[in-house]
């Protein structure tokens, strides 16, 4: 009865220990390789930033507070002279089978000038992952928010309407950006 | 058996995938792009090479009955700083392994060599034991991952093949062409080793745990 209850208790402390020092061991990590990863997603969000407005100087991030939820973040893209260019909105929405994201770039004049698919990962990818391809994110640029002649992708009806809210979001972020002044 | 032929036996004789039939999951899911499938080889053997040698070294230190979970700690701790680094470091790659890459923990390949080697032998035979298998590994999803991109998509390496590139059978890049070049690659082990490679005893029973500590009984039937 002593062996075994020894036996209960070595169990214990040894799996505890090893617990311990296998989380210490990745906390360590983690310090190290946290900032690298930070600085990496930084430079990526910043590059899709210049692919939606090729000609802005700067980028300055908006208070999105008073955004509509589904917009993660938005931003405001100046020229050298300060002049703005457009306003960038990173907006999420409910796909197929998880989340999408949709980057929207709408300029001073209410028109969109481009969209970039961040994330359709979620997606099938034959169907709703053709949202990704410049064939379907092209057809955004110039419209106003009415969105007259995009057309959907056949057989992928609930990732491209999903896609349709983000950018319908963004407008309405645009909107209450523009009010705010 | 020497240590050229302990790391030896993994590349081709107990080639963990081909010959086992361990790991499969990561096999036909990362073979369809030869980048990806040598990321995850190369991944999957620093995991095993490191997991090895901590269980090697800490096997009289584990309880007996509460191996497992003692094991499978280990491994998701090398699997995490494994995903952390890359994430840091190799972002493409880890973009292109997705949800494969924090899957290693559960890869039959890294908990059947610690159950079947490493709580039985020491620090540095482990560390052999693993390198061999993982190469073993990278060997068996590289040449399947070449030959399902060259005929499925084209390309090698996302280098297009002229002729390949205007003719691709789209089906290999599939589930169901994952599972017939698995196929005609396990045969043509079997044909080169002429079946022998499937007949060894440590996959029997005597290869178990239990029997080897004269659990199970059944110890003499096997012998």
């Amino acid at each position: 009865m002593r062996e075994q209850k020894k036996d209960i208790v070595k169990s214990i402390v040894v799996l505890v220990v090893i617990c311990l020092v296998t989380s210490a061991a990745l906390a360590i990590v983690n310090s190290f390789t946290a900032p690298v990863s930070a600085a990496n997603r930084a430079a990526r969000e910043e590059a899709a930033r210049r692919a939606v407005i090729q000609d802005a100087a700067q980028f300055e991030k908006l208070d999105s507070g008073n955004l509509p939820e589904t917009v993660v973040s938005a931003y405001r893209g100046l020229d050298a002279g300060g002049k703005t260019l457009g306003y960038i909105f990173t907006v999420e929405g409910k796909g197929f089978d998880g989340t999408i994201q949709v980057m929207c770039a709408i300029g001073p004049d209410g028109n969109i000038l481009r969209c970039q698919t961040l994330d359709v990962s979620s997606e099938t990818k034959t169907l709703g992952g053709k949202t990704a391809s410049p064939d379907y994110t092209d057809q955004y640029a110039g419209k106003n928010s009415s969105l007259e002649g995009v057309n959907a992708i056949s057989g992928a009806t609930i990732t491209s309407t999903a896609y349709k809210n983000c950018v319908l979001d963004a407008f309405r972020a645009y909107d209450a950006v523009k009010e705010a002044g | 058996m020497t240590r050229m032929q302990n790391f030896l036996k993994g590349l081709v004789k107990e080639n963990p995938t081909l010959v086992l039939v361990l790991g499969t999951c990561p096999t036909l899911a990362i073979s369809t792009s030869v980048t990806a499938a040598f990321g995850m080889g190369l991944a999957a053997t620093a995991v095993l090479i490191c997991s090895n040698m901590a269980i090697s070294a800490l096997r009289h230190t584990i309880p007996d009955r509460v191996r497992i979970p003692c094991y499978i700690v280990l491994v998701a701790g090398f699997v995490t700083v494994v995903e952390l680094l890359m994430e840091a470091y190799a972002y493409s790659l880890y973009e292109s392994l997705g949800v494969y890459l924090a899957l290693i923990v559960v890869n039959c390949i890294i908990l059947g060599r610690a159950e079947m080697y490493a709580n039985k032998h020491g620090v540095a035979d482990s560390a052999i034991d693993g390198l061999g298998m993982g190469l073993g590994f990278t060997l068996a999803i590289c040449s399947m991952a070449t030959i399902r991109e060259i005929l499925g998509g084209g390309s090698w390496c996302g280098i297009p093949i002229p002729w390949f590139h205007e003719n691709p059978i789209g089906i290999l890049t599939m589930a169901p062409g994952g599972f017939f070049v698995f196929g005609c690659l396990i045969a043509l082990v079997n044909k080169i080793s002429k079946g022998k490679a499937i007949k060894k005893k440590e996959f029997g029973c005597m290869g178990c745990m239990l029997c080897s500590k004269g659990v199970c009984g059944k110890e003499e039937t096997a012998q």
